[in-house]
């Protein structure tokens, strides 16, 4: 069970925060100070420490900062409301771990704190899943429908990297570099003859999530719509 | 002369050069009339005085006739050619009755009268007298001193044409030596002004609290300084109330829509909580375009910032694609397969594309592709298969708060000014055109940046 750190001044939304990340499992202390903050700092440990920049006593920055100087490894999110793109890139070369705008959805506040707190190793062996299609990383098999599929070693590479990232693009040189690494023996076409094949395969055995192709960008595995 | 003397020094120095000239004119033109009349006068003088002493050793003889002794000195002033002179007493009739040459030499044809000055009117044999009465005895007669002024000795022209050769010539290395040391000079007294126009060069909106030393300033100078740093507390204080007053209602306004947000998260009716997080949604998106806003009339881009425009649309298609895909529509990177760098700021540019990407998917026909097109010349296309623009909207797309259709209530109409106003602090230009297959095409057009 982690324990999470809010120094938040707003008392309504550190309430509901608190509240929220209670009820997902986490035990949440809250602050409102700088001040309050780095006295409950020194005396527990946090798994995250979630910071809004604005607080009464000064601008949060500093504190992270310290934190840093310090080499405090604490994961930091910020939850801000100062939404200009200088400051969230302020915000992350001060030495946060990533970056919410308020207003935020509560989902996605979730799953940030969930990604800073996964270990390395926590990936391994949980099976990832987009539409009927699953993928357990760590035997490295696909199912469709909960059918093993038999796929080359090289569309198993590229079937893992776009479903770690379902819904969202992978570039190109990503997926070239997860197929051939270090070795640079890149075929200008390798990439879309194993993406088409993959593609056909998951149409064939009637899967109910694509790979679409964003010409020039990437590749995305996302479920069919409806 | 502001147009052909842009610098102090060369101002200086150029009417210092009309100065003297000036004053070398009239240097000269007194010193002629001083030097001029000054030996005529001494020249007068002393044929007086020569004349005074062929008075003093004339003496009447017996016989009435006239005598002169002159001794060895003065008699060799009339020794053949030497100074020039020579003498000749008459009388009355102008009869010569002596001459310092024996050809008993007439000076003057007509007997003269009177103390008298003269100059032969001839030219050829140009010669300066004196005629003055004397009385030797009972005799009266008239004493002629004449000097030959073609023969050396003579002070006049010499005097003037001395201080030209001389004297004329020794001005030119003073003024020289003045003008090279008002170089010095000048560029001494300037140095305060070059050190604080270097400060003001590294004046940049990021570093606003910079101001220009007053130091060493000279006193001409110091009102535009001063005014000029009155000037930019005024900048920096406006600057700044922009963005307090732009991170004060981001707090204000966001705060509450995350309460909000968070409120609607827990309640237990799930369908009424989705449509009012659409509510919310939108909202939060008219107050980050508020705010964006807000913050671009205060932005610039660094000198240093440079953005390759190929990797911001690519990202900015990364962030939309999975959006566009849901709507059934598709996005496409084309043309250059290089980075295209631009001197820009990374954050503005990808906020200018972003909208443009977003406004073409919103716009585009269903199933069709919408196209990001980079140049090598630093243009970004963005192009779509949608209605196109008429002429009419052409400019009013890109004015704040525009909207097609007014009864739409999503969107604040802030989303292609924001481009714009990226655009112009990017010294570029954006247009819009109707493709002739249907369909409008954007051009954020950032040539002008262009790296390399």
């Amino acid at each position: 069970m982690a324990r999470l750190l809010v120094i938040e001044d707003s008392e309504e939304l550190a309430g509901l925060l608190v509240e929220g990340l209670t009820r997902a499992d986490f035990v949440a202390d809250r602050v409102a100070t700088m001040a309050d903050a780095r006295d409950v700092l020194s005396r527990n440990q946090y798994s995250v420490i979630i910071l809004d920049l604005g607080l009464p006593d000064g601008d949060a920055s500093v504190l992270l900062r310290s934190l840093r100087a310090h080499d405090d490894p604490t994961p930091i999110l910020i939850l801000t409301a100062r939404g200009t793109i200088r400051d969230r890139v302020e915000g992350l070369s001060a030495g946060a771990d990533d970056y919410l705008v308020k207003p935020f959805a509560f989902e996605a506040l979730l799953a940030r704190l969930r990604a800073l707190l996964r270990r390395p190793g926590e990936f391994l062996g949980k099976p990832l899943s987009v539409g009927n299609v699953t993928f357990d990383t760590a035997a490295r098999q696909a199912f469709v429908g909960g059918v093993p599929q038999v796929l080359s070693a090289r569309e198993i590479s590229v079937l893992e990297i776009l479903i770690r990232r379902s819904g969202r693009v992978v570039q190109k040189g990503a997926v070239e570099d997860q197929l051939y690494g270090l070795s640079g023996d890149v075929r200008s076409n390798a990439v879309e003859v194993c993406i088409h094949r993959l593609r056909k395969h998951l149409a064939d055995v009637g899967a109910t999530a694509n790979i679409h192709t964003i010409r020039g960008v990437g590749y995305l595995i996302r479920e069919n719509e409806a | 002369m502001n147009s052909h003397f842009k610098s102090i020094l060369t101002r200086i120095i150029s009417l210092q050069v009309v100065a003297f000239g000036v004053a070398l004119i009239a240097v000269l033109v007194a010193a002629h009339l001083l030097l001029g009349s000054g030996p005529v006068r001494f020249e007068n003088g002393s044929l007086r005085a020569h004349a005074a002493t062929i008075a003093n050793y004339l003496t009447q003889q017996a016989d009435g006739s006239l005598r002169l002794d002159l001794p060895s000195d003065p008699r060799r002033y009339y020794a053949s050619g030497l100074g020039g002179l020579a003498y000749a007493v008459t009388d009355a009739d102008g009869n010569v009755l002596l001459s310092s040459h024996s050809n008993q030499y007439r000076i003057l044809k007509n007997g003269p009268r009177g103390p008298v000055y003269f100059q032969s009117p001839n030219k050829r044999k140009s010669y300066i007298g004196v005629s003055i009465p004397a009385q030797i005895g009972s005799r009266q007669v008239w004493i002629q001193i004449t000097r030959n002024v073609r023969r050396p000795g003579l002070v006049t022209d010499d005097v003037i044409i001395h201080f030209l050769r001389r004297v004329g010539w020794l001005a030119v290395p003073i003024i020289l030596f003045v003008l090279i040391t008002d170089f010095f000079v000048v560029r001494r007294v300037l140095r305060p002004v070059v050190v604080a126009s270097e400060q003001a060069q590294a004046i940049d909106p990021r570093r606003l609290d910079v101001r220009l030393s007053t130091q060493d300033i000279p006193r001409e100078v110091q009102p535009l300084v001063e005014a000029v740093n009155d000037g930019l507390a005024r900048v920096e204080h406006g600057f700044r109330m922009q963005r307090n007053f732009t991170a004060d209602a981001a707090h204000e306004l966001r705060t509450p829509l995350s309460v909000l947000r968070m409120r609607i998260d827990n309640l237990a009716d799930r369908e009424a909580a989705k449509a009012l997080r659409a509510d919310v949604e939108v909202m939060s998106h008219v107050v980050n375009q508020l705010l964006e806003v807000a913050e671009l009339e205060t932005a610039v881009v660094a000198v240093e910032d440079t953005a390759d425009l190929r990797r911001v649309c690519s990202e900015v298609i990364e962030l939309i694609a999975p959006v566009a895909l849901s709507e059934e529509r598709d996005i496409a990177l084309t043309g250059s397969p290089e980075p295209v760098w631009v001197r820009g700021n990374v954050p503005m540019l990808f906020q200018a594309i972003r909208n443009l990407v977003e406004n073409a998917v919103k716009y585009t026909r269903k199933d069709s592709t919408v196209e990001v097109r980079v140049e090598p010349q630093g243009i970004v296309r963005v192009l779509d298969e949608g209605p196109g623009v008429s002429d009419a909207e052409r400019e009013l797309i890109f004015q704040r708060f525009w909207r097609r259709d007014h009864t739409r209530t999503v969107g604040a109409g802030l989303g292609l000014a924001i481009v714009a106003r990226v655009t112009e602090v990017h010294q570029g230009s954006i247009t819009v055109e109707n493709r002739p297959t249907g369909g409008a095409v954007f051009s954020l057009d950032l040539s002008n940046a262009l790296v390399g």
